[in-house]
């Protein structure tokens, strides 16, 4: 069963537009979000979140969308991004008073046990707490609760090699009982292929990928030769090539290979890989 | 229940400021002493002011990352703006009610005598507060929360001082021209009670309005 389903999303600036965005992800599972700053990643992320409007398509969690019960759509997500957003004169005490109110699955019990593991200071104003600290008490605010889905939006960024690993570990436990779904947006590909199931990878608010992630690094190879060797047939297959001291590197479909003699070195590419050929394809 | 959640929120951010506005209160007791021609409506009236610039405390906080948090919260945005109308209607009685108090104090400070007509003419002082927080809401919400803390410099000192200044320039009027001052306190103690009243129920129709208005400028807008 499908627990987010976005269907021709669209969202209109004046100097940007994210048009038919379409995915679904279902239930125990983790998507990564990828693209370059200023792809569209945000922007999706903030109309899942109901934090933006957007101006065409349904965005549909568990089975609702925001205008038939904005209350228990809410409710279902949980959201960590980029900025810390609780106010910053707020204290650990008043979190857990705000959150009690407003949601009904919030677990005091819970909540302390995090803060008391992370070792969250109860008497230090917010803006007295490092990133690492401001990311754990989103974390815990979000966890303490009965959501069905965790949207991130960079939320690992500048988190030390450490906490990012716990993250990544809490992210993990989180899917376990495969009930509820993560999607979130990194520029730490690594990340990415540590734990993702799905890549939906987005370049100026257009699709460009949406697999999982095991199929989507089969249906590539990553090509490393010399740039006489490449044949003309194979020059508008290849993707992205990026001349360096030993020659040139590309991806190619893998239902090309046909097209690859003994010249070239090919291997099985990263995530990472794949989305810097792609952008330097798309740039040019 | 959740409109209430969201005027807590709206304490807890403002706390700071709620604990100054006894502090000010008391200096502002202190400086009337010393001004011959002062009288306690003016303790009554520096108190509203003061309520009427901190009523606007929870918009200079709200950042675009904060507008953000509240947007997230299990909660309409009927919830969100009428919170926000009610600290603003709940602070402004609680400044009434400390500024009652430091009007007390004055009166036992300085030795003057109680009137007839200082609890209507109070509640009209307390009802044009409302109407100015309505103003100051309305202004806010129309520039966006996002953008409020620019703008709020501007919107929290303008109204109040027009009040405050306006205010003391009609009392002057009314101690220079006393048979025109007569008239009007004539006809308010005509009916004291009728007039306060009166005003105070527009007060509130302004505000309820203002709400609407609030809620129809937000309802679409991104954070």
């Amino acid at each position: 069963m499908e627990l987010l389903e976005v269907r021709n999303l669209s969202k209109y600036y004046k100097t940007f537009s994210l048009e038919n965005i379409s995915f679904t992800l279902p239930k125990g599972y983790i998507m990564g979000y990828v693209g370059q700053n200023g792809a569209g990643k945000s922007t999706t992320l903030n109309l899942i979140t109901n934090i933006c409007k957007c101006n065409g398509g349904e965005i549909y969690v568990n089975g609702i969308t925001c205008m038939e019960d904005e209350i228990h759509y809410k409710e279902y997500i949980g959201y960590i991004g980029d900025e810390f957003y609780f106010p910053d004169n707020f204290r650990v005490r008043d979190i857990r008073r705000v959150m009690g109110d407003f949601y009904s699955s919030f677990s005091t019990e819970k909540f302390d046990e995090l803060t008391k593991r992370w070792k969250l200071d109860e008497k230090l104003q917010l803006k007295e707490f490092s990133r690492g600290m401001k990311v754990k008490l989103m974390f815990a605010s979000v966890l303490a609760r009965d959501t069905k889905l965790l949207v991130l939006d960079e939320a690992t960024n500048g988190l030390d090699p450490v906490v990012r690993a716990e993250v990544l570990k809490l992210l993990q436990e989180y899917i376990a009982d495969g009930e509820r779904s993560v999607i979130f947006s990194t520029h730490i590909l690594s990340d990415l292929e540590q734990i993702a199931d799905y890549v939906y990878f987005i370049h100026e608010g257009k699709t460009v990928l949406y697999d999982s992630k095991d199929d989507l690094m089969e249906s590539f190879l990553l090509v490393k030769g010399e740039r006489r060797a490449i044949s003309a047939r194979l020059q508008k297959e290849l993707i992205g090539i990026i001349d360096n001291a030993y020659g040139f590197e590309a991806i190619l479909p893998s239902d090309k290979a046909d097209l690859l003699t003994n010249e070239f070195h090919f291997e099985k590419p990263t995530i990472d890989q794949i989305v810097i050929h792609y952008i330097d394809e798309k740039e040019r | 229940m959740k409109t209430l959640y969201f005027t807590k929120i709206d304490y807890i951010r403002s706390r700071t400021q709620l604990y100054l506005i006894s502090v000010i209160l008391a200096v502002v007791i202190m400086i009337l002493k010393f001004i011959t021609d002062g009288t306690d409506v003016m303790v009554f009236l520096y108190g509203i002011f003061i309520t009427i610039v901190f009523s606007t405390v929870p918009f200079g906080n709200c950042s675009r990352k904060d507008a953000g948090f509240l947007q997230l919260l299990p909660a309409t945005v009927w919830h969100r703006v009428l919170g926000r109308f009610l600290f603003g209607l709940s602070l402004l009685m609680i400044g009434s009610a400390i500024s009652a108090g430091c009007m007390v104090v004055y009166r036992l400070y300085v030795g003057a005598e109680e009137n007839v007509i200082v609890l209507p003419f109070c509640m009209i002082i307390l009802s044009v507060g409302l109407v100015f927080i309505t103003v100051q809401y309305i202004a806010l919400y129309l520039v966006g929360e996002n953008y409020g803390a620019q703008f709020l410099s501007l919107v929290r000192m303008i109204p109040g001082m027009c009040f405050f200044f306006g205010s003391m320039k009609l009392l002057e009027e009314a101690r220079q021209n006393p048979e025109s001052a007569m008239k009007l306190l004539e006809l308010i103690s005509d009916r004291p009670y009728v007039i306060s009243l009166g005003s105070i129920v527009i007060a509130l129709a302004v505000m309820a309005a203002g709400v609407v208005l609030c809620v129809k400028m937000t309802e679409k807008r991104d954070y």
